[in-house]
């Protein structure tokens, strides 16, 4: 890939970076173009608070298996209330 | 005006749900039963509902009475009530009172709970997202999957993923921009 990338490219490559997935070389042309770029560096920060209040908040979801059960649950009530 | 879709409750609210019992219960296995009880509450007094709240505050409303008829139960198995001063170790000698009194500065349970409250918001974005884009994001970015794993288990490519990825994230930026920093 060449030195200067594209916006677009760029933005792949910071949402990337949020999940640690590049290369030492990618992350050099993303800061390059980072500091010549003021979109993209909005962009980047805003994409670095995103990661940091998800990591913050530690959201938990329910497993999915649990969520089966709710839902058969649900299921068999609204079937006997049709049925009564 | 709203209308009632229980078919899709769990689908739409059990993690919101969730998110919102286990910072006032603590207990996972609890906070599944109230969740159920919630529902199946909910479907019980369906013609109870006016349609002037929205289905999601509603469900709410019905798990906060749960909530709080579990711990009169937990109070009244214990044969009284819940004393809400805890003495922290009766084996430290000292100066309890400066240590209760230090606790009104301690930030770490307020915190939390405006933590909780972000995350309910984050929730609520999340549900917003179209359902595969918020599936895929919630994989990747609260369960930490693999990009691997789960382009195979979409049956699409890397790039797929990081369009799908960069889409919800934006979208979520927005949101919470809207709904919670301001």
């Amino acid at each position: 890939m060449k030195l200067f990338l594209k916006c677009h490219e760029a933005a792949y490559l910071c949402d990337k970076n949020q999940y640690k997935e590049i290369s030492i070389s990618e992350k050099l042309k993303l800061k390059l173009h980072l500091l010549l770029c003021k979109l993209c560096n909005k962009y980047a920060r805003k994409n670095q608070k995103l990661t940091n209040t998800l990591k913050a908040v530690e959201i938990k979801t329910l497993n999915p298996e649990s969520k089966l059960q709710l839902k058969e649950k649900l299921q068999k009530e609204l079937a006997d209330k049709l049925n009564s | 005006m709203e209308v009632l879709n229980p078919s899709k409750w769990v689908d739409n609210y059990a993690d919101y749900l969730y998110n919102y019992t286990i910072v006032r219960v603590n207990d996972a296995v609890i906070a599944q039963d109230l969740i159920s009880e919630t529902f199946l509450a909910g479907l019980r007094s369906k013609h109870n509902f006016k349609g002037e709240a929205s289905e999601r505050t509603w469900l709410i409303s019905i798990l906060k009475r749960k909530i709080i008829d579990y711990y009169r139960k937990k109070n009244s198995n214990r044969g009284k009530a819940e004393v809400l001063v805890s003495y922290k170790n009766d084996d430290i000698e000292g100066n309890w009172l400066e240590e209760n009194a230090a606790d009104l500065f301690d930030r770490t349970a307020e915190d939390r709970m405006e933590n909780s409250e972000l995350g309910l918001a984050i929730i609520k974005c999340l549900n917003k997202l179209p359902t595969k884009q918020g599936e895929i994001f919630k994989k990747k970015t609260i369960e930490n999957q693999d990009t691997d794993v789960l382009c195979k288990e979409y049956n699409i490519t890397p790039s797929n993923l990081w369009v799908i990825i960069h889409r919800a994230r934006k979208n979520l930026m927005e949101c919470l921009e809207k709904n919670w920093y301001n």
